[in-house]
């Protein structure tokens, strides 16, 4: 398998990740990386049949092990809330770095970039775990996984079932009490983030914060956390009481302009603290 | 805090159109603006809203769409500052 630069690992990383399935309306060709759970074997063929037709030579790695990853977008989170992985699959490449050629790992489920094959194990949380790398041709690696054969899947019969099989997971998932991801429990509020939302299928809702200094200037956005990429998500608009001679409240209406349930978070900015 | 342009526009008398523009870091506080290239001074020329669209785990799209609320063309830029 012949190097690529890591600018081109980037480009087919991105290329597979465009195929990202929007977690409420999962329609095929998208692929389920927001349904950490399972699946990853017709993701991993699914993508190397992407980064192929691309004109790239992409293989797999395999790992084997007590897998405990973290996801903000499973709603366990990690474990225990999440039990893991037996195994896992994703597709690799020969990437030239300063350090000489390495493989790198195109895992859009676990990582928003490649990453070099140690920390994509590392992150399992399995010391003891085995890699085994094969060629993309394998579809499922059985003599690895469980000691059963290993399959193909040349015309990608199988692994269109796998990918019908966990989009439908997703969306069951993303449609029901969990919400679609990213799962608030999993995540941190970073700096300049004053609250998580969600909404329902194109519904307008209006918080409020209270207790702002009135003669600061700030300013408020809103940011999806559900991705679906396509078409406009949210929208809003800011509007504000002086609640006495210092402080004032703003009240914050977003809106849903899709037919699906959407996470945010809201954002403020001080641009003046006079 | 900086600032840039991100487009030019030309918008026809009472006309409403939308532009989007893509690859923005989502963890970036960015917002939008506009502001008329040709004076016409006694009333409000653009009114503009922005939405948003979260792209993959690390980029989103916004999308502005601007009014010209004037019975004239009006040529403007689309500004944007990245807060943080």
């Amino acid at each position: 398998m012949p190097p690529v630069s890591q600018q081109r690992a980037q480009q087919l990383f991105d290329l597979c990740n465009a195929r990202l399935c929007c977690p409420a309306n999962p329609n095929a060709p998208c692929i389920p990386f927001l349904y950490p759970d399972d699946g990853c074997w017709g993701r991993a063929h699914e993508m190397c049949r992407l980064m192929i037709a691309d004109g790239a030579q992409p293989e797999k790695v395999w790992i084997r092990g007590g897998l405990r990853p973290s996801s903000q977008n499973h709603p366990g989170c990690g474990y225990p809330g999440w039990f893991g992985w037996g195994w896992h699959v994703a597709p690799t490449l020969q990437v030239n770095t300063s350090n000489g050629v390495k493989t790198w790992v195109i895992d859009p489920a676990l990582f928003p970039g490649p990453t070099d094959q140690a920390t994509w194990k590392s992150v399992q949380g399995d010391p003891a775990a085995v890699l085994q790398a094969s060629s993309a041709a394998i579809f499922y690696l059985g003599s690895f996984i469980n000691g059963f054969p290993d399959q193909t899947d040349p015309i990608y019969t199988e692994t269109n079932k796998v990918l019908t099989k966990y989009r439908n997971e997703l969306k069951l998932r993303s449609v029901g009490p969990d919400g679609p991801p990213p799962y608030f429990a999993c995540m941190t509020k970073p700096g300049g983030v004053q609250w998580f939302g969600s909404l329902n299928p194109n519904q307008s809702k209006t918080w409020f914060t209270w207790g702002w200094g009135a003669a600061w200037k700030v300013l408020w956005t809103i940011m999806p956390l559900t991705p679906c990429p396509g078409a406009r998500q949210v929208t809003w608009n800011v509007r504000v009481e002086r609640a006495n001679a210092t402080q004032c409240t703003y009240w914050i209406t977003v809106t849903n302009l899709t037919g699906e349930p959407v996470k945010f978070e809201g954002r403020y900015d001080v641009l003046s603290w006079t | 805090m900086w600032t840039g342009v991100q487009w030019q526009g030309t918008i026809p008398a009472g006309a409403t159109k939308r532009w989007f523009t893509w690859g923005w870091p989502a963890v970036w506080h960015v917002v939008w603006y506009v502001m008329p290239s040709s004076a016409q001074p006694g009333a409000p020329q653009l009114d503009w809203d922005v939405a948003v669209e979260r792209a993959n785990g690390t980029q989103c799209t916004y999308w502005i769409t601007v009014t010209n609320l004037t019975g004239q063309q009006v040529t403007f830029e689309g500004r944007f500052a990245v807060l943080s």
